[in-house]
């Protein structure tokens, strides 16, 4: 079994394995097509109307199935990598190991920026930005500019306490985990995290910063976590509802899966 | 104007159809109640801008963080730009 572990406990080999596998991606032009997939969601993912990546149910389940696409496709570049975790509550500064040159690389400079660190730096000419809202072809970062603080442990635990999944209105105005965890209500999880990295985390295309994925990884953790405090509480909606998507129903743009068969992380791997 | 860019918005009137504000990959919102749809250009580009069921508003820039309005998302939006000009997502 596979396990996914948290950043901060990486060897300098995990590192080094990690980055070149991503690198690896973004070489061949798989990387982009994630890029290309996300972007695609947010911008039709509407809460009043057909909503699947995000401000509805399914976005737990479908991250999920997303990061396991891009996690066997690094793995087909090197079959070691998993997907680590970025545990936001703890390492919530710019000096954060996240950031050193030997993996993500550091923020973005005074003025443009634009990262001048590490592999995914523009100099290095291995990063290109061919997926963009704008015109600027770098890698951009802001940390803690959008906004000062990252969620505390605080934050995360008074979310992971909440009883119910998810419910009406199923979009960003819904009380329950899901939306508390997305970051439309509550402390602000989720969303906030994209916007104290800044750059191109704070886009559709948010992909482009490799350290999306790690982010999302310990959002995905963090559904595993909720799971195993309410044994009693299930996904929801569990039937058909009005442009969401269901228990039972698949998701787009896979057309194979449905939430259902994302509940049990470990038939996957497993966090540590 | 704002910080040298020209900002234009004006809701989307379904009459002029093809374009329904929500630019490419968009769905119209078929719940009741559902949000305005507005169209925005920064120096004549379009941003794709989306209202939220709380009545708010976010763009394709600043995903993650809702304005009040479309001009205060609009104008979010240039200072993110740093005069950058916007290029159409191709879906
Ligand atoms: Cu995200």
């Amino acid at each position: 079994m596979a396990d996914r572990k948290n950043q901060a406990d990486l060897s300098a080999t995990e590192r080094r394995d990690f980055v070149d596998a991503v690198l690896e991606l973004k070489r061949q032009g798989r990387y982009d097509e994630f890029i290309t997939t996300h972007n695609a969601f947010i911008l039709s993912d509407t809460d009043t109307g057909e909503r699947t990546g995000h401000r509805s149910p399914s976005f737990l389940p479908w991250h999920r199935r997303f990061l396991l696409q891009f996690e066997q496709a690094l793995q087909s570049v090197n079959p070691a990598v998993t997907l680590p975790y970025w545990d936001w509550t703890v390492d919530r500064t710019p000096r954060s190991s996240l950031w050193s040159d030997n993996f993500l690389g550091g923020d973005g400079r005074s003025g443009d920026g634009r990262v001048t660190t590490g592999a995914f730096a523009f100099s290095g000419g291995n990063w290109p930005m061919n997926i963009r809202v704008d015109g600027r072809t770098f890698l951009r970062r802001a940390l803690g500019v959008g906004v000062r603080e990252l969620p505390t442990r605080a934050d995360v635990d008074a979310v992971l306490a909440i009883p119910t999944y998810d419910a009406s209105p199923w979009n960003s105005r819904s009380g329950g985990f899901r939306n508390n965890v997305e970051g439309w209500l509550g402390p602000n999880l989720h969303n906030r995290v994209h916007v104290w990295v800044g750059g191109q985390m704070t886009t559709g295309a948010s992909p482009n910063d490799p350290v999306f994925w790690l982010h999302h990884c310990f959002i995905d953790k963090l559904w595993a976590d909720w799971q195993r405090l309410h044994p009693g509480s299930a996904y929801a909606p569990a039937s058909a509802t009005r442009n969401v998507i269901a228990l039972g129903d698949t998701m787009k743009p896979w057309n194979d899966v449905t939430p259902q068969d994302m509940l049990d992380h470990t038939q996957f791997y497993t966090y540590r | 104007m704002y910080l040298g860019r020209h900002i234009e918005g004006r809701p989307a009137d379904s009459g002029h159809g093809g374009h329904a504000g929500h630019g490419a990959g968009g769905r119209p919102a078929d719940e009741p109640g559902g949000p305005v749809e507005f169209l925005v250009r920064v120096d004549d580009d379009d941003l794709h801008v989306m209202q939220n069921a709380d009545g708010t508003w976010i763009s394709v820039v600043n995903h993650y963080e809702k304005y009040r309005t479309p001009r205060a998302a609009a104008r979010a939006a240039v200072r993110e730009l740093h005069g950058a000009s916007l290029v159409p997502v191709t879906v």
